[in-house]
């Protein structure tokens, strides 16, 4: 039986018109842009907790310094101390919950870039290979190798429908996301900063009160083995804080890949670069932390 | 913004100072008790003077992102929906698929 092709054709190609055909870069720029993004918005959550337990360790010893230098510390003063640091703690909370915004952001335009979301886009253009591939067996079409290439189309559809869709939004919101970058930028400068100085000032005090104190006083060590892990770690824990203070280029590589995705330029060296500034943060903060 | 950082420099510097100079631990060790317990709360002021600095920088940033706030939760919600506008993309080729199916069977049949 001869079916005619044009009936057919017709949705196929309906479904490419109705995806909007837009000249976009490759959908695996975005995808990887946005997981980048989701990835870029753990690291900057990570390095705020690491930087308020660092900053809370690093006070804490401090005021074991001024204990044991001065032999006393008022509790007027140690609480209004106090209370300053909860403030900035609480101003850190505040910053966070902007970042898990941002996290957010990322996580749904990763969701939406992926080449399997939602779940059924296999699916169904499966079942649809699947019956045209039938309906080709059955009938005898003038052009058999086009029929069957036609629920290819339905999935370069979907894959252009969604390159439009990313493509819109991030042109939509990119003032946005550019402000949201430089003030990440600001922010990784002055939090990495911050936690490289606690995590300095710790390392001093612990080589001056558990290293240099017990070694160079007449009394011999308690326990010579405890003593040389506690210089290890006030000897490691200053370097371990370098990686971390230059976390804010993160965020500006962030920003550049944005920028040359907009552009459409070719990203995936720079968003290479991101990925792994990323892991060193997180890999700074893990040595820190542990 | 860039006055704040560069008091925050200064302060710590002094907080530095104070706390980890040899010297001052070994000049201070001959003063009194008075005079101990007079540096001792000089220390914790400059300590909580620092804090406030660091939070006054925070904060200016914490605020500016609250601005934006708005706008990324309409860009979530504005992917949420493209993304089910895609699923009834999706939906429609499925049932694309049904028809073509159907008519299948009944061209076999035929």
């Amino acid at each position: 039986m001869n079916i005619p092709r044009s009936p057919l054709i017709i949705p196929a190609i309906s479904l490419l018109l109705m995806s909007g055909c837009v000249t976009a870069p490759p959908k695996s720029e975005y995808t990887a842009l946005a997981q980048a993004g989701s990835d870029y918005a753990v690291a900057v959550d990570k390095v705020l907790t690491a930087a308020g337990a660092a900053h809370v360790d690093a006070t804490s010893w401090s005021l074991v310094q001024v204990k044991d230098m001065a032999g006393v510390v008022s509790a007027e003063k140690y609480s209004t101390l106090a209370e300053k640091e909860k403030k900035l703690l609480m101003t850190m909370r505040q910053l966070k919950e902007s970042t898990q915004l941002l996290a957010d952001y990322f996580a749904q335009l990763e969701l939406l870039s992926s080449a399997d979301a939602p779940g059924e886009t296999k699916d169904a253009v499966g079942h649809l290979v699947d019956s045209m591939n039938k309906l080709a067996d059955e009938v005898h079409v003038a052009s058999p190798e086009l029929f069957k290439a036609l629920p290819q189309l339905a999935k370069i559809a979907v894959s252009t429908r969604i390159d439009a869709a990313l493509q819109r939004e991030l042109t939509a919101r990119q003032t946005l996301i550019r402000t949201q970058m430089l003030l990440h930028e600001q922010l990784l400068k002055e939090v990495g900063e911050n936690l490289a100085s606690s995590l300095t000032t710790e390392a001093a005090l612990r080589d001056e009160l558990l290293v240099r104190k017990p070694l160079l006083s007449e009394k011999p060590l308690d326990s010579p083995e405890d003593w040389v892990a506690k210089r290890r770690t006030a000897m490691l824990l200053a370097e371990e804080s370098k990686d971390v203070k230059d976390a804010s280029k993160a965020a500006e590589e962030m920003r550049l890949a944005f920028e040359q995705l907009l552009t459409g330029k070719d990203v995936e060296n720079r968003i290479r670069a991101l990925v792994g500034r990323i892991r060193n943060i997180l890999t700074a903060i893990h040595a820190v932390n542990s | 913004m860039d006055r704040t950082a560069e008091l925050l420099r200064t302060v710590k510097n002094i907080e530095t100072y104070l706390l980890l100079s040899r010297d001052f631990r070994a000049w201070l060790q001959h003063r009194s008790p008075k005079e101990k317990a007079l540096w001792s709360d000089k220390i914790l002021e400059i300590m909580t003077y620092r804090m406030q600095l660091e939070n006054k920088q925070l904060t200016v940033l914490a605020d500016a992102f609250d601005k934006l706030a708005p706008e990324l939760k309409t860009g979530t919600a504005a992917l949420k929906e493209e993304l089910t506008k895609l699923e009834k993309f999706i939906h429609a080729i499925d049932t694309l698929s049904k028809v073509v199916g159907v008519i299948a069977k009944a061209v076999k049949v035929l």
